[in-house]
């Protein structure tokens, strides 16, 4: 396995194998389609829609836990956020990332300075840690972790591991070896993605969008 | 052309013992090697005699030889021509023609193991190498001779060594460096497009004085090419902080910004640009603004673009729109596919169930 | 057909994309069981919301999912027919299908929906728990699942209006409106009866009831089963559109008033040929057109808060209504719950729960949170629109030695009426 193998026709594999996967995924549910909710609106739909997701995207991910239900662990709640932003912030405003999505997508934007990225990425890895202790030690997280649950998280462990680790040079590993097993492992995530659970990254704007509705016109708080 | 040593020969010139000595402490100095080695070298050139070098080129466009023609250091290429014997050159010598050819026969034959072979430019390898032929002889012909009566095999710049710009994507003429053809003697990498001079001359003084020196898993030396570029560039505080230039003109360029974005190979290119520089030492590519090329690694003509950030990887760039689309297109037929199958078993389902309710009301 | 095997199929039969978005969505992480009363009052990780739609993912898995096609060419049928029992009692006992997991869920998940349809599964599977299923037989025969014939119904409400000297109309065609009791109320909370007549007669709206309308408690939707749950929603919209009202108030019952809007809407079309009212909705209406009048100091000195029932609040939206009435009647004596609204604490009696022995013991601890969170404020009354709760607010209270009241609103809203005021005003 070289680096240009890993860099080239391994990733444009795996660069198609997720564009099919993910259509799928997604097309498949809308082609299902559903049933109407027929019962009379007391609320917005809309509004519904618009506050769900400024309370799940914007607010929520920065404030202790709003929904009072959670008072008990809000530890799964936070790391899972410091994980999520700290993901989305270096894949997409990593230098590095932004010229490979120039290299797929056509177009690139500003990069976030590197110690800012540091910082994140950081975050990421620690939120991370703590979330596959959680599995490992809460009776909830162990009941409902299972086999599909422990590779997923080492599928997107371990390029967020090597990536950073290659960027900076870390460990003493030769850094065309860490940048090999980066892009390697990345391939490897990108074909798992459409048939995991990591997908739920596209289902949650549909459950998201159907749950700001239905609390929407109920005139309940989403 | 004789069996007297290096220092014989020198000596014979008329150069003291004193300037001897000189010039061996510089040897040392040159050749990278800490002072206590200097006894070494003193001991090797006065025991070793001057040993016959064949230089071959091939598929080649004789940079590497131009390269070490610019070397700076006058003692290391006064070492190299005067007191080391290089016995077949097709660019420097004026000889030419059949006499020359049979010249090279004659030293090959004569110092047969003993002799040094350094080659420049690829070996054609498809339709019988008839590619490249020199005399009427093919390259992988005079290669194989040559080399089987070599000591050592020198392979200088990346064409020789890895395949270089002949072996590029289609690589129509089947072009393969030294190492895929000769695997019975000692064989040293000089890659570079083309190398450092110092790095040729260094080397190539260093196997005919103290041997075959320490090289690393694509048998470059160590001394040379031990560290990348990225290592030991001047820019990398703006590649840790993040400041980069992202266009070659705009003022991250002009404040002497990292490179990475606009296609500095550095972090992947075993080098010793950064350090011992070109033109006695004035600059480097990245130091005169331009991203490294990478051209002492193999392949770095099709590592997907020189302008290209290492971190643009080229199975993006490859896959074009209509590809994309396509694979768009075959998810949603999938999709719609998986649609109709799910709504068969739907359809299925309901029908049992609805059998065996009115089995059930009938009883 | 083994039930495991209809089970299933009743399952396939409803996955359409809206089911598999939901089951695609859940990330395994977990939170839900964070909300949930019955998780945290007895801390056994066995009670997870995400853990009681087992079967039904299982089911869609098998079919619908690549792993699970691969896995069926080796595995028998799923769900297993020896683990029924085990999601039976997750369904129907550790669960009041309260929804909230479903706010809680990061994801959006409708954890509430897709118990329901867990259910509904192992109803057509003809697992339901049999205290469940003898009382929807009961009520397909008799109209209540506590056996309240017609009969009865109507001695029983003689009796109401001699008791309380409260006139109580009875299949009066014509009448605005068509309230609809709980035989729950009936038998148990007559107050509330006679409380919502004292209301209506003041506030001089023409009401009646009807004697084949009378039941909006309706246990096919606890047990799951689909046809009888629409079968009772019918009785009620039928004997609405037979006296020609314009609207059903439906009483202090917490699943009728969806069940009502969403049913009707199915067998009636937009628009509905009568409006879909709660109580609270109704109080809230006549105050604000000034048809009833409320004593602000009647329940001076006392402590009240309100519950707010998982199934009024959170599956209808009246949230605002039972505070408008309250800060009415006890401005300075009403205090809130932490947490309130959308994201108060189920009881733990919802869904059925309360109906089955089986549940005795663990919907008590269920109620652990609740006795939390009245500790914290120490009202002497708790007030609520359910009579599922109120029941489980007794229950609780006893077995925790609380010392606090339990009260219907309408009952309390009543107890406030300015009875000299002239009407309008």
């Amino acid at each position: 396995m070289n680096l240009e193998f890993a860099r080239g026709p391994l990733f444009q594999f795996a660069l198609i194998v997720f564009i099919v996967g993910m259509t799928y995924r997604f097309l498949r549910i809308i082609f299902l389609g559903w049933k109407k909710d027929y019962a009379p609106a007391k609320g917005s739909a809309a509004a519904g829609v618009v506050k769900t997701y400024a309370k799940a995207l914007i607010i929520l991910p920065f404030l202790p836990p709003k929904f009072p239900g959670t008072r008990h662990r809000p530890l799964t709640y936070i790391a899972g956020g410091m994980f999520h932003l700290g993901l989305l912030i270096v894949v997409f405003f990593g230098a590095a990332h932004v010229e490979a999505w120039r290299s797929i997508v056509g177009f690139g934007w500003p990069s976030l300075p590197t110690p800012i990225v540091d910082g994140f990425a950081a975050m990421a890895l620690i939120g991370m840690v703590i979330l596959v202790s959680y599995r490992m030690v809460s009776p909830v997280g162990k009941m409902l972790t299972g086999v599909g649950d422990w590779l997923n998280w080492i599928v997107v462990f371990i390029p967020l591991l090597t990536g950073w680790a290659a960027f900076h040079h870390l460990f003493g590993v030769n850094y065309t070896k860490l940048f090999t097993l980066h892009m390697v492992t990345v391939d490897i995530l990108l074909i798992w993605i459409p048939f995991s659970r990591i997908s739920h990254f596209m289902t949650y704007f549909i459950t998201r969008t159907m749950h700001g509705i239905k609390f929407g016109r109920l005139g309940v708080e989403p | 052309m004789t069996e007297k040593t290096i220092y014989e020969s020198m000596a014979e010139r008329g150069v003291s013992r004193r300037d001897f000595l000189k010039l061996a402490t510089l040897v040392t100095a040159a050749l990278g090697l800490e002072y206590a080695r200097f006894p070494e070298i003193v001991h090797a050139m006065e025991t070793k005699p001057r040993l016959p070098v064949i230089w071959l080129e091939f598929q080649d466009c004789a940079g590497c030889t131009e390269s070490l023609t610019r070397s700076h250091d006058p003692y290391l290429t006064k070492l190299l021509f005067n007191d080391i014997s290089v016995d077949y050159h097709e660019t420097l010598f004026a000889a030419a023609g059949v006499q020359a050819e049979e010249n090279k026969e004659k030293i090959m034959d004569e110092y047969e193991g003993q002799f040094v072979l350094v080659v420049e430019g690829s070996i054609p390898t498809k339709d019988n190498g008839v590619y490249c032929t020199i005399g009427g002889r093919s390259a992988l012909d005079l290669l194989e001779e040559a080399a089987a009566k070599a000591m050592a095999v020198v392979a200088v710049g990346t064409c020789s060594s890895f395949g270089g710009l002949p072996h590029a994507s289609p690589n129509p003429t089947g072009a393969v460096g030294v190492h895929e053809l000769v695997t019975d003697k000692p064989l040293i990498n000089i890659p570079g497009c083309p190398p450092i001079p110092e790095v040729i001359t260094n080397t190539i003084a260093h196997v005919v004085l103290l041997g075959i020196p320490e090289l690393d898993a694509l048998g470059r030396p160590k001394a040379f090419y031990g560290q990348t570029v990225h290592d030991r560039c001047p820019r990398r505080p703006f590649y840790e902080r993040g400041q980069f230039a992202e266009s070659y003109d705009d003022d991250g360029a002009k404040a002497g910004w990292c490179l990475y974005k606009l296609g500095c190979k550095g972090p992947t290119t075993y080098s010793a640009c950064a350090t011992i520089k070109w033109n006695e030492g004035v600059s480097f590519p990245v130091q005169a603004n331009h991203p490294c090329l990478g051209c002492t690694e193999p392949d770095f003509w099709d590592g997907g673009g020189f302008y290209k950030s290492l971190a643009a990887p080229p199975g993006a760039e490859e896959t074009s729109w209509a590809e994309k689309g396509m694979a768009f297109a075959g998810g949603a037929a999938l999709a719609l596919g998986s649609a109709l199958y799910a709504k068969n078993v739907k359809k299925n389902a309901a029908k049992e169930f609805k059998a065996q309710k009115e089995k059930e009301a009938e009883k | 057909m083994d039930a495991d095997q209809r089970i299933s199929q009743y399952y396939l039969q409803h996955t359409d994309g809206w089911l598999l978005a939901q089951l695609d969505a859940c990330t395994r992480c977990g939170i839900c069981a964070e909300a949930c009363p019955f998780y945290l009052g007895t801390g056994d990780a066995v009670h997870t919301p995400v853990r009681k739609i087992e079967p039904l993912r299982q089911a869609v898995q098998e079919k619908f999912s690549l792993v699970g096609l691969a896995r069926s060419l080796f595995k028998k049928h799923h769900p297993a027919a020896d683990e029924l029992s085990n999601w039976v009692s997750e369904a129907y006992f550790a669960c009041t299908v309260c929804n909230r997991c479903s706010l809680a869920c990061p994801m959006g998940i409708d954890l509430g929906v897709l118990i329901q349809l867990t259910r509904e599964g192992l109803a057509a599977g003809g697992l339901t728990p049999p205290t469940l299923a003898d009382a929807v037989q009961r009520q397909k025969n008799t109209g209540s699942p506590l056996g309240v014939t017609k009969t009865l119904f109507e001695n029983r409400l003689d009796w109401l209006r001699e008791e309380e000297n409260v006139e109580i109309p009875l299949d009066v065609p014509g009448a605005d409106s068509l309230v609809v009791f709980t035989s729950i109320e009936l038998i148990k909370f007559p107050g509330n009866l006679s409380a919502m007549a004292k209301v209506l007669n003041a506030a001089g709206e023409p009401w009646t009831l009807s004697s084949t309308g009378r039941e909006s408690v309706n246990f096919a939707t606890f047990s799951g089963d689909t046809e009888e749950q629409v079968e009772f929603v019918r009785r009620i919209t039928e004997a609405a559109l037979e006296l020609g009202v314009q609207r059903i108030i439906l009483t202090e019952c917490g699943h009728a008033y969806d069940a009502v809007r969403r049913i009707a809407v199915q067998l009636y079309g937009m628009p509905l040929p009568f409006q879909v009212e709660n109580v609270l909705e109704t109080i809230v209406r006549l105050l604000r057109n000034g048809k009833i009048r409320l004593n602000r100091n009647v329940f001076d000195g006392q402590r009240i808060t309100y519950h707010d029932a998982c199934k009024l609040q959170r599956l209808g939206g009246l949230i605002e209504q039972p505070r408008e009435i309250l800060n009415l009647v006890a401005p300075t004596t009403f205090v809130e719950m932490t947490p309130n609204r959308e994201a108060q604490w189920c009881c733990g009696g919802g869904g059925g729960v309360i109906a089955s022995p089986e549940a005795d013991e663990i919907r008590m601890k269920a109620f652990l949170p609740k006795v939390e969170q009245l500790e914290k404020i120490t009202p002497n009354t708790v007030v609520t629109a359910c009579s599922t709760c109120r029941l489980q607010f007794l229950d609780g209270s006893k077995y925790y030695d609380l010392d606090i009241d339990v009260r219907g609103i309408t009952e309390l809203v009543a107890a406030a009426l300015e009875t000299d005021t002239p009407k309008g005003a």
